[in-house]
């Protein structure tokens, strides 16, 4: 995760309450940090949304990742936000959502998209990388976490 | 290995891979049934009707998956997931006007 989530555009504290929240605050967040044109914003939005359309990113345990592809990036970049109230979100299994993991990628590089994919996967399945991460508060304490916690999940392919 | 077990060889052709929905749909339709489903992907077996297993077999396009179905109605589940593994959906289209919002998996 560390390679493609922006440090500067992480919310340790979502002010959203509802999803369609949450997603404006972390694209706003991305923008904020230097990423995508004014313009761009409402489209990206819009696109995140619709995939959601399709089947809620809210994949359980917590954790959602919404994602859209967008041809204004070269590469794939994200962020985390955090919600300690937690997000109602259709998730998978009927739970509230307190991490997010927003995923903005190129759409023409379906490998980058699986590898992030599975890198959250990954993470997220460790309770205790969860425990600390419903308990953070502050930017640098959750990148410090996504850091450290599991410094090898971000290889490509599986274990 | 029991009599029931099956297993087969199937090529990744969705142009995106085992993304999320792929996976999600294939979870679904693997949990219908009540035989074990495993997807096999370089020696690594994960659980079928396991969305968050699915993701992290990382399956690229083009890769090849064994799906193995072992129990009593594996004969029924066996062409429903190769059907739904050789899905080439990529969900670029908008969902119909009116149509309903379809179900988390």
């Amino acid at each position: 995760m560390r390679n493609f989530v922006v440090r500067d555009a992480i919310v340790p504290a979502l002010s959203a309450t509802d999803r369609e929240g949450a997603i404006r605050e972390l694209v706003a967040s991305m923008h904020r940090a230097g990423y995508f044109q004014p313009t761009d914003l409402d489209k990206i939005v819009a696109e995140v949304l619709r995939r959601e359309t399709l089947g809620s990113t809210g994949i359980g345990r917590n954790i959602a990742i919404p994602h859209s592809r967008f041809a204004g990036v070269d590469r794939l970049i994200g962020t985390v936000g955090l919600s300690k109230p937690g997000i109602e979100y259709q998730s998978i299994d009927g739970e509230p959502v307190h991490i997010f993991v927003l995923l903005v990628s190129p759409p023409d590089r379906p490998a980058d998209h699986l590898r992030a994919l599975e890198s959250v996967v990954r993470i997220t399945r460790d309770d205790a990388f969860v425990q600390a991460m419903r308990q953070a508060t502050t930017r640098e304490e959750i990148w410090r976490l996504i850091n450290e916690m599991h410094p090898n999940w971000d290889r490509p392919g599986p274990a | 290995m029991s009599s029931s077990t099956i297993r087969t060889a199937v090529e990744i052709r969705n142009p995106r891979g085992l993304h999320l929905r792929f996976a999600a749909d294939f979870a679904a339709k693997a949990r219908a049934f009540a035989c074990r489903v495993y997807v096999e992907k370089d020696g690594q077996r994960v659980d079928g009707k396991s969305l968050w297993d699915l993701i992290l077999l990382g399956a690229a396009p083009g890769c090849e998956v064994t799906i193995e179905v072992d129990g009593a109605d594996a004969m029924s589940a066996l062409p429903v997931l190769i059907e739904q593994i050789n899905s080439i959906e990529v969900y670029d289209t908008e969902p119909e006007p009116g149509s309903a919002v379809p179900p988390p998996v």
